[in-house]
């Protein structure tokens, strides 16, 4: 059975080599079954993801930014509210605590648990919209990552649920947030058919480690290679 | 004409050659429709970058989407010493002719290489980048899969003289 050929475009037509031509002759045009305004929808959910995985990490600023200025007058003894300033910062400057040393609360030459370094982190509500400029101090508008091609190891970072979620998601759930630890690693658990199973990635030297005793191995290789994919294509830090 | 609307308009148009690329790639019409669908989705998602030449994008995702489908390890195929018969069908239920017969048993890799090459009409050091192996990798690849795909045709009794000058 042969079918007319179809070739148009860079396929040139009769007269190129032969295989193509046999290959030409052998296949059929399809009627293709795919329908375009699935792709669409799905590419439209996906691009929704992307921005809410986006808007959960500003949130989660805001949320550490809310929360440790609360909590800070009962390991510090420090009262940071109201325009007092913690030493070493000039009291018109605005702060936004960042990190405690609550072992040393009273050394003046150890950090002091504020850091002048972040801007002033405006409520949630005064989040500009999508795609609008942030204005100066807010919080910034979520941002569409790219999870395909991730450019900056911030872009990686916010679509690790992503990653996690294609590669795992379809088999084994995720019950929880992305969470990481000082050290730059990231947890997830995932419900697995005996229980929940803690997955922990490791970034090292531009390469990635996954460790998630119960998850099957050709699962635990796939979500590697799928992260290594993601990782070649962010630029090294200069 | 908005993102969708123009993403709509090329689409209905390149599907059907985008499958059949895969269908080469895969010998399997279900699966072909599968790997194209993927490969749409992948110029959706970056339509505004590409909307210039969504085509050679296009083909290139569909390279890249089948790679991964065949580098997943629960879909990989299990190595046995005699290959089973698998006959291929094309849509309408009739079986392909001997040549996609023959293309279906050669391995996975070299399979893609020679559609890479013979139909996609790529260069070698373009689908050294696709596969992610080196130009020398892809060459030996192609130079096995040819012998490989002239051995199969032989066998079905159909000459390997139609090879020549591939």
């Amino acid at each position: 059975m042969t079918y007319p050929s179809p070739h148009h475009g860079h396929h040139g037509g009769p007269g190129r080599n032969p295989l193509a031509d046999l290959l030409d002759q052998s296949t059929p045009i399809p009627v293709s079954g795919i329908d375009v305004d699935a792709v669409i929808a799905r590419g439209r959910g996906i691009k929704r993801r992307r921005r809410v995985v986006a808007g959960s990490a500003a949130s989660m600023v805001v949320a550490l930014a809310v929360a440790v200025p609360t909590l800070l007058p009962s390991i510090t003894g420090k009262n940071l509210e109201a325009g007092q300033a913690a030493p070493g910062v000039a009291p018109t400057q605005t702060v936004a605590p960042q990190y405690v040393d609550s072992a040393a609360p009273d050394d003046a030459s150890a950090p002091t648990g504020v850091s002048p370094m972040l801007p002033p982190v405006a409520a949630p509500s005064e989040a500009p919209a999508p795609g609008e400029a942030p204005a100066t101090g807010g919080v910034p508008a979520p941002v569409e990552v790219d999870a395909d091609s991730p450019r900056t190891m911030a872009d990686f970072q916010i679509a690790l649920p992503t990653y996690l979620e294609d590669v795992l998601g379809p088999l084994y759930p995720l019950a929880s947030e992305v969470a990481w630890n000082d050290a730059g690693d990231a947890f997830a658990v995932l419900v697995g058919p005996s229980g929940e199973i803690t997955v922990t990635v490791t970034l090292f030297d531009g390469d990635v480690q996954v460790n998630a005793p119960g998850l099957p191995d050709d699962v635990r290789v796939a979500l590697v290679q799928k992260l290594q994919s993601a990782l070649a294509n962010v630029e090294p830090a200069t | 004409m908005d993102v969708d609307a123009e993403f709509r308009a090329w689409a209905e148009q390149a599907r059907a050659g985008l499958q059949r690329t895969a269908f080469m790639l895969c010998t399997d019409w279900a699966l072909s429709e599968d790997i194209a669908q993927e490969a749409l989705l992948k110029v959706y998602l970056r339509w505004r970058r590409i909307r210039t030449n969504p085509t050679a994008y296009a083909r290139r995702a569909v390279s890249t989407t089948f790679v991964d489908f065949t580098r997943k390890s629960w879909r990989r195929e299990t190595s046995t010493e005699e290959l089973p018969e698998q006959p291929v069908y094309l849509p309408d239920g009739t079986l392909a002719a001997p040549v996609l017969q023959a293309l279906k048993r050669v391995p996975d890799g070299q399979r893609t290489v020679l559609v890479l090459r013979f139909w996609e009409d790529m260069t070698m050091p373009e689908i050294a980048k696709v596969l992610g192996c080196s130009v020398g990798n892809a060459k030996s690849q192609a130079s096995r899969g040819l012998e490989r795909l002239r051995t199969e045709l032989a066998a079905m009794g159909v000459t390997a003289d139609i090879l020549e000058g591939t």
